[in-house]
């Protein structure tokens, strides 16, 4: 497994999020997290990806537990093996659309060409051909969720995190996004770990986890 | 809607807004309190000039130059004042003689002391009763029967001594006069026009870095409001409806403040009349005070402020009942955004050379337009450099956090600017404060006037000196006396000569060469350093705003940055290398272009302008770097705005 969270709890308060959720992912593999509004899917999402320290349970990534990393080890966690895709406002409204996709790679201390070759590359294939300098409220919400896919890949990491990526887009606008993240994470043999309530968009994944109370429940069927 | 559901609009909301309003409330209070305080000061310095005013009476009448005191009393009196030294202090010696029963009355007394009476100030008796007879007391004769009381007095350590005597011993003495009033307002000619001109541009450049922490704490996360505001079109409000429902919500928040302003103005000045030292001593806590109408403009004037900056903002952007976006996209800021400046700069330095007293008078009432317009100039120019200043670091920027504080403020210059343009002004007035009335350089030749050490040189103009010891002068009408160097010795001198000449002036080495000017300018830089640190604290305030308010508003885009791994320190690094750039390159405009105004405006004024001293540059520097970091105080909310609920919710 490269992925696993077992018995995770979370809770905000006196208000339970995760009631001994887990799930697991293999390389390669999409899954899809559904479930209704409140149900607990994106503290799922958090706490696998080491945003979110969860009360109990385990979450392991490429054999290391990773739930009691400090929380610096797990920023470092982050901006190495994952990415992030949100369901908006994720982009820096000050950068054009190639350096939102660069930054990652920035980040890691890349030099500034190579890291905007490799984000004008990244734009080439997601279909943003001659977008590199618009700025992120220039772009339409497809646009933008594109830019974020290529920001999210850019680094190759080993399993990509999306929440919700097409809440806030168009049925149309959504399948393309959705493709192309499926396609792009195959090509290059990264995760994805997708949160949605859409069965549209979780019938882009290879597996689907249902979580519900802060359970996850059975399978329901491979995508 | 009416202004109740307005009212209950306004108050009602979550976290976000009472943030808002606890902020906006602290920011006027504070930006209210120093702007009361700053307007305290002319108010201070001229307040001490009148209630000394009285001892110009008899140079009025005898000299003729300006006009006589109002007449007071059907009698007159006869009246000298006279300036002394104690060990280098000054002190005044005033004789007074009744020429009737119903006599004028210098302000601080209830009656002129009778012949054989004096009236003291409270230092002056101190020092009486801790001198030697011989060497203090004989030169004050007769009984201490009277205090003069503060309406009289400069401060509370002015040595003032008010001798009684009859007409007789008086009507023969030279420069006494006979006034039948004394003045109570201080003409503002010479020095103290000179202050006013400062005080007129200082006043301005004061009230502009205010006034932009006024906008920038009225101002932050105005983006939610705005969201707010859409939220209740799409109920059905009108666009006057959310106007009157923001309106209210930033009227009720600057209310808060300006009671804030109000009561920060009342402690701050108690704390100031009790703590700044000026010419020798505190200033009485009546003089550091605003007038009423001022008080009333200033607690007024600031909410208005807000409000209409939250109305005219609210004109920028279409708030339809599913979005809000801006109305147009405003262009980037050009060159042609110096212009002002330059002709504000040009201006004042073409005023310079003009020496023609009359004409120079005409065109000193521009000076205070064209620092106006310098001052607005920089406002113009301040995006457009911050604008070069980005895309310069931009280029070059190797790192992560240095290119997204690049491009974040070349993406908005004008925010940007928002958020450092007080210091800059503040810089700019410091320097210009602080360096307007320098230390007048010696006059050619002074050197060799100095008076040797253990010489008392006296000046009777013209009147035969009957004192054994001195000598006349070769080169002029003075008289030395050679003493030992003690001040025993000294003060024996000065006693003897003002029993037989009482308006001769004596000197030391001891004493100011310039005499009262001197220990002026020298209080002045002084004083302008304590402006300087003053002024910077509203641009360290407007920044420190700042600061919060861009936080609030990338608190989304910041937390987003931070769960993907992006670590804290960095998203500090990109606060500080946007505040930090930006305020070097306007800070250091600022400063060059307070030099300038303040060249143009000391020697436009006919005195010798010798640079900004060391302490005003060291206070501007100190300042500006204080400034700074007071801002680091707003960087831990990095950490606080970015947590993990900001990834889920706005």
């Amino acid at each position: 497994m490269l992925l696993t969270g077992r018995d995770l709890h979370k809770s905000f308060g006196s208000a339970y999020a995760l009631r001994g959720a887990g799930v697991t992912l293999t390389k390669g593999e999409v899954v899809a997290v559904m479930g209704p509004s409140g149900s607990g899917k994106s503290t799922l999402l958090h706490c696998l990806a080491g945003i979110l320290r969860p009360d109990s349970g385990e979450v392991w990534f490429a054999d290391r537990r990773i739930d009691d990393l400090p929380d610096r080890d797990r920023a470092q966690l982050r901006r190495t093996a994952f990415g992030f895709v949100f369901q908006f406002g994720q982009l820096v409204p000050e950068l054009p659309a190639v350096e939102n996709v660069a930054l990652p790679l920035l980040l890691a201390g890349r030099r500034r060409r190579d890291a905007l070759a490799a984000g004008r590359e990244w734009l080439r294939r997601l279909g943003l051909d001659g977008l590199d300098g618009r700025m992120p409220g220039e772009l339409s919400g497809g646009e933008s969720q594109r830019v974020a896919l290529a920001r999210a890949l850019v680094a190759a990491p080993a399993v990509v995190f999306a929440d919700e990526p097409t809440g806030a887009l168009d049925s149309v606008a959504a399948d393309q996004v959705m493709e192309l993240l499926v396609d792009a994470a195959h090509a290059q043999g990264t995760s994805v770990l997708l949160v949605t309530h859409e069965p549209r968009v979780a019938a882009f994944a290879d597996r689907t986890v249902l979580v519900r109370d802060g359970r996850d429940t059975a399978p329901v069927g491979a995508g | 809607m009416n202004a109740l559901v307005a009212l209950r609009l306004a108050v009602a909301g979550g976290r976000e807004q009472q943030f808002r309003r606890a902020f906006t409330a602290t920011g006027v209070g504070v930006a209210g309190a120093l702007l009361l305080l700053a307007f305290s000061a002319p108010n201070a310095a001229f307040g001490r000039a009148e209630r000394v005013s009285w001892q110009d009476a008899a140079t009025a009448v005898v000299d003729g130059e300006v006009a006589d005191p109002p007449a007071e009393k059907r009698d007159g009196a006869l009246f000298l004042a006279v300036s002394d030294y104690f060990a280098g202090t000054p002190m005044t010696r005033a004789y007074v003689a009744a020429l009737g029963a119903d006599p004028p009355v210098p302000p601080g007394i209830d009656r002129l002391p009778g012949p054989g009476e004096i009236a003291v100030s409270p230092a002056m008796r101190r020092l009486l009763a801790a001198t030697p007879d011989d060497q203090l007391d004989d030169r004050f004769p007769g009984r201490d029967t009277m205090t003069i009381g503060p309406a009289g007095l400069a401060h509370d350590n002015e040595l003032v001594a008010i001798i009684g005597r009859a007409p007789d011993e008086l009507r023969d003495v030279r420069s006494v006069g006979e006034v039948h009033g004394f003045f109570r307002t201080a003409p503002r000619v010479g020095i103290l026009s000179l202050q006013a001109a400062g005080i007129g541009v200082g006043t301005v450049l004061v009230l502009v870095p205010v006034l932009f922490l006024v906008v920038i704490v009225t101002r932050v996360a105005a983006g939610q409001q705005e969201r707010r505001l859409a939220s209740l079109r799409l109920v059905g409000a009108t666009r006057a409806q959310t106007a009157l429902v923001a309106a209210t919500e930033t009227g009720l928040a600057a209310g808060v403040g300006a009671l804030l302003a109000w009561g920060g103005y009342e402690v701050g000045r108690r704390v100031l009349a009790a703590t700044v030292v000026f010419q020798r001593g505190h200033f009485w806590p009546g003089d550091v005070a605003v007038p009423g109408w001022e008080l009333a403009i200033v607690l007024v004037g600031l909410p208005a402020a807000a409000v209409a900056t939250t109305l005219a903002s609210l004109w920028h952007v279409q708030v339809s009942p599913l979005s809000v976006h801006r109305r147009v996209r405003r262009a980037p800021p050009t060159a042609w955004s110096a212009l002002p400046l330059a002709i504000g700069v040009a201006g004042l330095l073409a005023l310079v050379p003009l020496r023609d007293r009359r004409t120079a008078e005409t065109l000193a009432q521009l000076r205070p337009v064209l620092a106006l317009l310098t001052v607005a100039g920089v406002v113009l120019v301040g995006p457009w450099l911050c604008m070069l200043a980005a895309r310069g670091v931009a280029r070059v920027s190797r790192r992560a956090p240095a290119l997204l504080a690049a491009r974040r403020i070349a993406y908005d210059p004008r925010a940007t600017f928002r958020a450092v343009a007080a210091v800059a002004l503040a810089a700019m007035a410091a320097a210009y404060l602080g360096s307007t009335a320098d230390r007048p350089g010696p006059p050619a030749g002074e050197e060799a006037k100095r008076i040797p050490p253990g010489v008392v040189r006296i000046n009777t103009g013209g009147v035969p000196l009957d004192l054994p010891s001195a000598v006349r002068r070769v080169d002029s009408p003075d008289y030395d006396v050679p003493t030992d160097g003690s001040l025993a010795a000294e003060n024996r001198v000065r006693t003897s000569v003002a029993d037989r000449v009482p308006n001769a002036i004596v000197n030391t080495d001891r004493d100011p060469v310039d005499y009262h000017l001197e220990t002026l300018f020298a209080d002045f830089d002084r004083l302008g350093a304590v402006a300087a640190l003053f002024v910077l604290l509203i641009g360290a305030c407007g920044l420190t705003a700042g600061v919060i308010g861009g936080l609030a508003e990338r608190r989304r885009p910041f937390a987003l940055l931070r769960a993907s791994g992006v670590r804290v320190g960095e998203l500090r690094l990109v606060v500080l290398i946007e505040t930090v750039a930006t305020m070097l390159v306007t800070s250091l405009l600022g400063v060059g272009l307070g030099l300038v105004a303040a060249y143009a405006t000391t020697r436009g004024a006919g005195l010798v302008w010798t640079g900004a001293g060391l302490p005003v540059l060291g206070a501007v520097g100190a300042g500006t770097l204080a400034a700074l970091v007071f801002t680091l105080f707003a960087l831990p909310l990095v950490g606080a705005t970015t947590r993990h609920d900001a990834v889920r919710y706005e």
